[in-house]
């Protein structure tokens, strides 16, 4: 089930387990690509853009708000239990 | 991005430099200088005399020579390892690197609002840090740390999340910098913490490694890799980690909150990288045994909490070999007393190796985990490309078997019988993402060796970094194209569509004689670097192979000379 996600056959056995026990890890955060809002110093929101386009766009539209690059998608919105 | 890279792989190489000084005053306990040869070697780089001296003393200077090489105002004492030919162009362009932290100061404050407008002039200062890091941080981080712990050697262990025992403690240790991990190991060797383990219902204890921190304690002890950059939450799920260590780099902010879901303790270590909801235990390289005694008592005290209900851990531990520095590469090459890249150049140059190719860097999950790394190595090594490899990359290679001598099997004719004729695999493990400056040293040798040119820009050599996603990933790209290694990016790329997009693409050619590009296909990847290799092979005048003719007597008289 996990195959297009990843080759190795140990990640995608991990996967079915924190599937199994609802928990979300960073492929399912990646997955959702709307933009990630998150909260950084402050007052200062935040977004996490996957599009590199998109995040120069945002950068320069949008003056009052501290946008950050890709990598910061990794932040987490886990839920477990 | 560059700044970000570079600063964090020369903060690591300022780490071991500080520990250096210290080892070598005897003032903390559990480091001591494993590898004197090395420091011999690396002292006469820096100029420190070593005649009738104590290693001590040696050490002492040439530990504080690293730490001036952070805020002079001369050239890198590392760049001198470069051909002649890169450093005059460097010096020619403007770009040779001075002190490391001025160059990322520098660069950090022409992006500043208001300063620099012109991107060829950003880019510059750009390349300045980079090369600071990649001829600077990163190799004084390589050098150091193969003194302090050891110069790589040939090894075998594991990979994969199988590595993982059921009943044993395990304890992963995860991240970039190797100065706790080379503790953590040693204390967990300690009969009494064994005792210990073993008081609490364990047999054992297990230290498995994730990122480059894996790839470090990897090298140098065979402690195997449960992972890359992406398997780290799937380690904690798999419900049977005591406790995860932390260092620098690379740790996801998530770990701390699918640890909840289980008995895991997440323990960061170093200031730069802390993560709420984590356990602190701060590394002090003046009592680092005590920080990793705490920390595996920890761990062992955790592991009766372990929930054996959800414990899954995967069947899957493949075999691999790593531990191929410059050093060993040499060697093993030409010998003990012969040690020499001059069989790798011959082989270059009779086309059984055609060319090399670099493949380093991150995983990213936007991207099939792993496959775009495997099927581009294998492509490559199908057509007599050799493969280096750093970082998470290596580990994918791990898991897929390449790094095994028996995956020669994959290679073409040339490169198989090269391998098997030294008995080592057609992907060779380098270490961690620092240890790219192990590439650096040895394309240099390749140079100096002769045959090839007299540069590195030119030689049938490039690098990839097919699933990156770290900023050290951008600045190590550019330390490598400003060296003269052409380097092909998966994935995506920041910049693109602007004149900054055609300097980086195309008018590098003309700069360095390497240049960037981007393309996502693992196919088309092996495709655009066979095409570089080959088009070097050309200009080299060794695109074709040389037909093997019998001289008779009649010819060796025509011959003239």
């Amino acid at each position: 089930m996990f195959e297009e996600i990843t080759v190795c056959p140990a990640t995608q056995a991990m996967l079915q387990k924190a599937k199994d026990e609802n928990i979300k890890t960073c492929f399912d955060r990646v997955k959702d690509q709307r933009a990630v809002p998150l909260v950084i110093q402050g007052d200062a929101v935040g977004f996490a853009v996957p599009d590199p386009v998109e995040y120069r766009r945002k950068r320069l539209i949008q003056k009052r708000v501290c946008v950050v690059p890709q990598q910061m998608l990794l932040l987490p919105k886990t839920l477990c239990g | 991005m560059i700044t970000g890279g570079a600063s964090t792989h020369s903060d690591h190489g300022r780490g071991v430099a500080e520990v250096l000084l210290l080892a070598a005053r005897g003032e903390i306990p559990g480091y001591t200088i494993k590898d004197e040869k090395k420091l011999l070697m690396v002292a006469e780089v820096f100029d420190v005399p070593t005649e009738d001296r104590k290693i001590e003393d040696i050490a002492v200077e040439l530990a504080k020579k690293c730490l001036e090489e952070f805020s002079k105002d001369e050239p890198l004492a590392f760049l001198k390892r470069a051909p002649e030919s890169r450093q005059a162009l460097w010096q020619e362009k403007g770009i040779t690197p001075r002190g490391i932290d001025k160059e990322v100061v520098e660069a950090m404050s022409a992006t500043l609002m208001g300063n620099s407008l012109d991107y060829k002039e950003i880019m510059d200062i750009g390349t300045r840090a980079a090369l600071a890091d990649g001829w600077g941080g990163s190799m004084i981080a390589t050098e150091l740390q193969d003194i302090l712990f050891g110069t790589p050697k040939p090894l075998r262990s594991k990979v994969n999340l199988g590595v993982l025992k059921e009943d044993e403690v395990n304890i992963i240790v995860h991240g970039h910098e190797p100065l706790l991990s080379e503790i953590i190991v040693m204390v967990s060797k300690q009969q009494d913490m064994i005792d210990y383990a073993k008081k609490h219902g364990a047999h054992g204890i297990n230290i498995a490694g994730m990122c480059c921190t894996a790839n470090e304690v990897l090298m140098r002890h065979g402690i195997p890799l449960a992972g890359n950059f992406i398997q780290q939450e799937l380690a904690i799920i798999t419900g049977a980690v005591e406790a995860m260590v932390v260092d620098v780099q690379c740790v996801f902010q998530s770990l701390p909150q699918i640890a909840q879901c289980y008995h895991t303790k997440v323990i960061t270590t170093n200031r730069r990288a802390k993560i709420p909801g984590a356990i602190h235990i701060e590394f002090d390289e003046h009592d680092a045994i005590k920080s990793a005694n705490e920390i595996v008592r920890l761990a062992i005290e955790n592991y009766p909490k372990r929930d054996n209900l959800k414990v899954d851990i995967p069947d899957e531990a493949i075999d691999l070999v790593a531990g191929f520095s410059h050093e060993t590469i040499n060697h093993m090459l030409g010998g003990t007393f012969r040690g020499s890249y001059r069989p790798l150049n011959d082989a270059i140059i009779d086309g059984r190796i055609r060319g090399v190719v670099g493949i380093v860097g991150c995983n990213n999950p936007k991207v099939r985990h792993d496959h775009i790394h495997i099927t581009l190595a294998k492509e490559l090594i199908a057509k007599d490309v050799l493969v280096v490899s750093t970082g998470c990359a290596a580990m994918a290679f791990g898991k897929a078997g390449l790094l095994l001598p028996e995956a020669a099997k994959y290679a073409g004719p040339g490169l198989a019988e090269i391998c098997e004729t030294v008995g080592i695999p057609p992907v060779l493990h380098c270490g961690s993402c620092v240890d790219n400056s192990r590439i650096l040293i040895a394309a240099s040798e390749i140079t100096n060796i002769g045959g090839l040119g007299n540069d590195i820009g030119g030689l049938p050599a490039c690098g990839c970094a097919p699933e990156w996603m770290s900023e050290k990933a951008i600045a190590i790209g550019q330390y490598f194209v400003a060296s003269g290694a052409p380097v092909l990016f998966g994935v995506g790329f920041p910049v693109t569509g602007s004149g900054m997009s055609d300097l980086l693409f195309k008018e590098y050619w003309d700069e360095y004689n390497a240049c960037w590009a981007v393309e996502p296909d693992p196919y088309k990847q092996a495709e655009i670097l066979v095409k570089w290799i080959d088009s070097a092979r050309e200009k080299l005048g060794i695109k074709e192979k040389p037909q093997r003719v019998l001289y008779d007597m009649a010819m060796r008289r025509e011959l003239k000379f």
